[in-house]
């Protein structure tokens, strides 16, 4: 009786795996099968009315990277109507599948950050291949130009636009960095508008020029900042590092290498006047001086920094508050530190954002003359 | 065994994070959620407080037996019945989204219906295993899981991209009264404890809740909501969220290792929760399955000395859900579990606890005639 319930079992567990052989292999395709998509762009159509032009950047497969001399990747452009339209058209294009999962990189045309923006960004978001944390940028002219582009750096196999941003490689206060779903928060929801980098093109140089961004109000003309005010921008809200200062005085300059950045403000709208009192602390070093300098004579110069930078960020300020964009998200804090009610953020727009004072304080504080006096 | 209980609450509060239940806090954003989930959460462990209390005076019996043994059988087999299909579809719901998910973000070209059958095919196996097996299984389980888990809410929680001010002003919406669909699914995260109806086989010495239990479950329970509310929208932004289907999986997509061997922890995330989906599935399935045969059972339906109406049962359950899946929408899923939520989860706690007050009863009049 054993015998045939093992029998039994043996015969259920055969037929079980012969069944295995009906499949006809997985669904899922091999990697041969496969391209994968490294960098999207997107432009304004020529050919097709307010169509679209997609530019991707395509992964080809390798056997070697280190015998590859020439380029590793493939790009090709398509017109059509939409996005999800250019992509799938562009399908027919290449023998494989074309894969979105591993692309970090959506690039803009500045013409395309107007009202309707949202349309075309929904197609990135509804499909659930494309990664949240993909970086999004503007193109200084356009963004097929920035995808298409090879600096003589890349390396083979590496796309080095990916390394500009989020510190992954550089390091830089100049280059601000925007994932995906912060894009999207920031664009749909109302109190904090959001901050692009601008990518552009060298092609003297070979190099891309990363240093400017865009300031992006859904439905609003945006606000190029420039190369020295983003990284105001960057150090204030990011805390991004590595920011030199020069400072000048008679016939003497010395180099302030910022180490850390701290950043503070209240919104306080009961003692007279609107204002938002901000406090600044900035630590760092000498990077590099005209003359000896004294270990006490640090104090002189924290304050002629402090004078400078006190300059630079009211500017700034002042500039966003004239356009009436709001990187910062003084409107969410104040959505964020009151009881809800209907029409708040409206209220910040319209009434208090407009003609609020900025109260700012700076205080620089030099740790040491680096490594020499 | 009084950990095994804390399984059951955690694994039925884990899965509901990625499942419907986000969503439905998150529509319910400006309107209230924020007092529905305090009130959810005392009523949750109330709730667990009562039904352990109540378990607790039959030791070792599931509901069918103690139905059987102390209440009316016109009373016991419409609830049996009711109960049962209530677990059933909470599964069926479980199965369903984690397929949809699968769909999406995993593997989009897979068949559905390969998706289900490697689903029920675990399933199946884990629904036959003895009811204290399942708890031994889902102790694995949670001990090889849950640390992957809170590693990526920590990881969410002390990334600098998190704008707590989101956070801030979801909480500042704490100044509406209670909305009725975020109270009942923010109750269904909370009362696991409800699994004893067949669960309550394996505890011979079900403890009550001790001051530090309570505090626990507290602690946890509160965690566990507030992170599945405010993460998603620290990251996802407070009026932005509304339209999105599976909060969750794009809130697990926005977090990153930067230098960690997978960037992408999305799919880390996916496979810790399928993982628990599959024991939340077999947990939910076992109880339905148990309770379905404690009323139908064909006496003659049989394979030499084995009794073919379980395996029967099981099947019928494939079918459904595959049927279901393959016909449902998205969005009918949604108003599916916001009905559920509404109307099923309040009538089935009550019946639930109404039936154990008059079994209780019962018992106590038979204990008084056996006396006499």
């Amino acid at each position: 009786m054993a015998g045939k319930q093992k029998m039994i079992k043996g015969f259920l567990t055969a037929t079980l795996l012969l069944a295995l052989l009906l499949q006809a292999g997985c669904a899922f395709k091999d990697i041969d099968k496969r391209t994968f998509v490294v960098g999207i762009g997107i432009d304004p159509s020529e050919k097709v009315k307010n169509g679209f032009r997609v530019t991707l950047k395509l992964a080809k497969p390798i056997g070697n990277v280190k015998q590859e001399s020439t380029p590793t990747y493939a790009y090709i452009s398509h017109d059509a109507d939409t996005v999800a339209v250019a992509i799938h058209e562009m399908e027919t294009r290449v023998d494989t599948v074309l894969d979105f999962g591993h692309n970090r990189i959506i690039v803009m045309n500045k013409e395309l950050l107007t009202k309707d923006l949202d349309t075309f960004m929904d197609a990135f978001t509804r499909r659930g291949d494309i990664q949240m944390i993909c970086f999004v940028a503007v193109a200084a002219k356009t963004s097929e130009e920035v995808v298409r582009f090879e600096p003589t750096i890349e390396a083979p196999a590496s796309i080095a636009l990916y390394n500009y941003f989020d510190n992954t490689g550089t390091e830089s206060p100049y280059v601000v960095t925007t994932f995906l779903y912060e894009f999207r928060r920031e664009v749909l929801g109302k109190g904090k508008d959001t901050v692009l980098p601008i990518i552009g093109v060298d092609k003297d140089n070979q190099e891309f020029h990363v240093t400017k961004s865009i300031v992006l109000k859904w439905g609003a003309k945006p606000v190029e900042l420039t190369a020295e005010e983003t990284k105001y921008y960057n150090s204030l809200v990011n805390k991004a590092v590595g920011f030199s200062y020069k400072i000048e005085e008679d016939s003497m300059f010395l180099v302030l290498n910022v180490t850390e950045v701290k950043f503070k403000y209240k919104i306080v709208l009961n003692e007279g006047d609107p204002r938002i009192d901000m406090k600044i602390g900035i630590v760092g070093n000498v990077g590099e001086s005209s003359q000896r300098l004294s270990g006490k004579s640090l104090k002189k110069y924290d304050k002629l920094a402090a004078e400078e930078i006190q300059k630079k960020t009211m500017a700034l300020l002042t500039k966003l508050q004239e356009n009436n964009v709001d990187p910062f998200g003084f409107g969410l804090h104040y959505r964020a530190t009151r009881l809800s009610r209907k029409g708040l953020d409206k209220e910040w727009e319209e009434r208090i954002y407009p003609e609020i004072k900025f109260n700012v304080k700076v205080d620089v504080e030099l740790q040491s003359t680096g490594a020499v006096e | 065994m009084s950990r095994f209980l804390f399984y059951l609450i955690i694994i039925n509060m884990l899965t509901n994070m990625v499942s419907i239940t986000p969503r439905i806090l998150i529509a319910g954003s400006a309107k209230g959620t924020i007092l529905s989930m305090i009130v959810a959460l005392i009523l949750g462990i109330w709730l667990t407080y009562i039904l352990v209390i109540l378990f607790r005076s039959f030791p070792g019996q599931d509901l069918p037996e103690i139905l059987h043994a102390y209440a009316p059988k016109w009373m016991a087999t419409p609830v049996l019945l009711f109960l049962s299909v209530a677990w059933y579809v909470a599964g069926l719901f479980t199965i369903i989204i984690y397929t949809f998910i699968i769909l999406r973000f995993l593997t989009p070209e897979m068949s559905i219906y390969v998706i289900v059958l490697t689903f029920a095919i675990v399933v199946t196996y884990g629904v036959f295993m003895a009811t204290k097996n399942i708890l031994y299984m889902s102790e694995i389980i949670f001990v090889l899981v849950v640390p992957f888990i809170i590693f990526i809410q920590i990881k969410g929680y002390i990334s600098p991209e998190l704008n707590w001010d989101y956070v801030r002003i979801a909480l500042m919406e704490f100044n509406h009264l209670p909305d009725y669909g975020a109270l009942t699914s923010s109750l269904f995260i909370v009362v696991g404890t409800a699994n004893l109806v067949i669960f309550n086989r394996v505890f011979l010495n079900l403890k009550k809740l001790t001051g530090k239990g309570t505090a626990l479950l507290a602690f946890i329970c509160t965690y566990v909501l507030a992170t599945t509310y405010f993460l998603p929208i620290g990251f996802g932004g407070f009026d932005s969220l509304e339209n999105v289907l599976y909060p969750w999986i794009m809130t697990s997509d926005s977090i990153r290792m930067k230098f960690g061997i997978i960037e992408r922890v999305v799919f880390l995330f996916i496979g810790a929760f399928l993982a628990l989906g599959v024991v939340s599935i077999i947990i939910h399935w076992h109880v339905s399955i148990q309770l379905l045969s404690s009323v139908i059972q064909f006496k003659r339906f049989k394979w030499r000395k084995f009794n073919l109406t379980n395996p029967l049962i099981m099947v019928i359950f494939w079918v459904v859900a595959m049927v279901v899946t393959k016909s449902i929408t998205a969005e009918g899923l949604f108003k599916a579990v916001e009905m559920y939520d509404d109307f099923v989860l309040p009538a089935l706690l009550l019946l639930l606890v109404g039936s154990l007050l008059v079994a209780k009863k019962g018992a106590a009049s038979k204990w008084r005639e056996s006396k006499k």
